[in-house]
């Protein structure tokens, strides 16, 4: 059986104007979990409750199968967090700063940290704010894996970074996990980057889960139903999601592609959605294009 | 609690060291001239702006990191929030404890220094400097630590604004004037006495109680408000 590294129940928090609601999934060990959804959908809010940085009002959160407030020294110290604007001291090098960070955690490698920061091209001696969002987030990223965390946390990691960069991260992340022992956790609205690696995608809406499921079978079991506008009745669509019209039809999205598939039949043609798709759909898609 | 406090130092070190050139040349004009100054009480004077340059440090320190944006960071480090507020309450001792050994080696080692050491170190002195820093920073810290840079702004702002208060009330109330400023007039005099030749050690033992239950009060309240906070 497959255990999880990360397990979230009922988590909720509320602001004015939002709030959180019933937030509950898992994250299996030796995978990635991508968490999608628009901006201000709540993914840094989930992400800032397991890191403890804001106040649950009802829920739980386990990590290694310890409760993240009971626990909080111990968790954190095999979590690897890389915020979406990396805070560190301005005016610090970044030898200065690893040197300040490095005694937190037991399992600190230094060789490891070495490594990355020549594989990154980062310079040591500049200061933090010398170097440029990319060059952040990759020095965010070594002290993260420098600590041989057991879960990395990423808020909105790509966003405002290169495609170079962008493939060189995705692909390491990939590697990460290829031990087996290792978790990514993976916050962001650029989907197309979570198609390539995650390997379970759970959609945040609004502040509650839309659905949390791994990336295949979502892909699998979601369909994007395109037809005439004559040739078929949006609701008599089994599992529709959203939908949009336009002057070239209807195109409405289905989480039951093979009860779609059986009642519409040849009236329809069906197309495998992408991630953005599904996010576009749920989010906007209920009216006219 | 011991690596927090190491990495305030490591981040904070072109800040701590140029407040320590500051301090120097301060200090250095301080020794050189005392004999100048006319207060019957320089140099427990001399003690408290080093209590004092040691104690504010801390308050700057977490204003520094709220204003970065760096107590995110701190928070996400493998350690209770109760230990973060711990480690500042050591540090800022430690701070004063540094500025007051610093200070009394330059008065001790510098040659032009005309301060004599033995009353400098005089225990009175440094529990009542200790006493009057101990009721600022009591309320201070919980107030940075619960809100960061604006906290200490709101303390400026709400000190100077009861201090405005009080004037206008004793301005424009005359027969409030002496209601007012009795208290504070009681305390300066219980300060003077607990600094002068009256004060027993049973005093100094009760100032030093006061001291650690202040600070105790003061930590317990900066944890239970920084447990609260969110980033």
């Amino acid at each position: 059986m497959m255990d999880n590294i990360l397990e979230v129940s009922g988590l909720c928090k509320r602001y004015k104007g939002f709030a959180l609601k019933d937030v509950s999934f898992a994250v299996p060990r030796g995978t990635i979990m991508g968490l999608i959804g628009p901006n201000g959908a709540g993914k840094t809010t989930i992400i800032k409750l397991i890191m403890n940085l804001i106040r649950r009002q009802a829920g739980r959160v386990e990590v290694f199968g310890l409760d993240n407030l009971r626990h909080e020294p111990e968790v954190k110290s095999r979590i690897g967090f890389v915020y979406d604007t990396p805070c560190f001291p301005p005016d610090i090098s970044l030898i200065r700063i690893k040197s300040a960070l490095a005694p937190f955690y037991s399992a600190w490698n230094e060789p490891l940290f070495r490594r990355l920061l020549e594989e990154f091209e980062l310079p040591a001696k500049k200061k933090f704010k010398t170097l440029s969002h990319g060059m952040k987030m990759k020095f965010a990223l070594a002290l993260a894996l420098a600590h041989e965390a057991e879960l990395i946390l990423m808020d909105e990691p790509t966003a405002g970074l290169d495609p170079v960069f962008r493939q060189e991260l995705l692909g390491r992340l990939s590697g990460l996990i290829q031990d087996e022992r290792k978790s990514v956790l993976f916050s962001s609205h650029i989907t197309t980057d979570l198609e390539k690696i995650a390997d379970y995608v759970t959609f945040i809406h609004e502040g509650a889960v839309v659905f949390s499921a791994a990336k295949d079978e979502i892909l699998e079991t979601w369909v994007l139903v395109k037809a005439g506008m004559r040739d078929v009745d949006v609701s008599g669509i089994p599992g529709l999601r959203g939908y949009r019209t336009g002057k070239f039809g209807l195109e409405a999205l289905t989480s039951d592609a093979a009860a779609a598939r059986r009642r519409l039949g040849s009236k329809a043609v069906y197309d495998k959605p992408t991630l953005e798709d599904i996010m576009y759909f749920i989010s906007k898609g209920n009216g006219h294009a | 609690m011991l690596k927090l406090i190491r990495k305030e130092l490591i981040f904070n070190r072109n800040n701590l060291l140029l407040i320590l050139a500051l301090m120097t040349g301060f200090l250095m004009y301080f020794l050189a001239r005392a004999e100048n100054f006319k207060s019957p009480g320089r140099p427990g004077f001399m003690m408290f702006c080093a209590f004092y340059v040691g104690a504010s440090l801390c308050v700057t320190l977490e204003a520094r990191e709220d204003k970065g944006k760096t107590a995110t960071l701190t928070c996400s480090l493998p350690c209770s929030r109760k230990t973060i507020v711990a480690a500042r309450f050591a540090l800022t001792w430690l701070l004063m404890l540094a500025a007051l050994i610093y200070t009394t080696a330059l008065a001790a080692l510098l040659p032009f220094s005309r301060v004599d050491l033995s009353q400098a170190l005089n225990l009175k002195f440094i529990l009542v400097s200790l006493l009057i820093l101990t009721v600022v920073f009591a309320v201070l810290l919980p107030f940075t630590i619960r809100f960061g840079f604006v906290g200490v702004i709101l303390f400026l702002v709400g000190a100077q604004l009861i201090g405005l208060v009080a004037l206008f009330v004793a301005k424009f109330i005359k027969s409030g004037r002496a209601e007012l400023l009795s208290p504070l007039g009681a305390a300066i005099r219980g300060l003077k006495f607990l600094g002068g030749p009256q004060s027993t050690a049973v005093h100094l033992v009760l100032v030093a109680v006061a001291i650690l239950a202040l600070n105790a009060a003061s930590l317990f309240i900066s944890q239970a408000l920084y447990a609260r906070r969110e980033f």
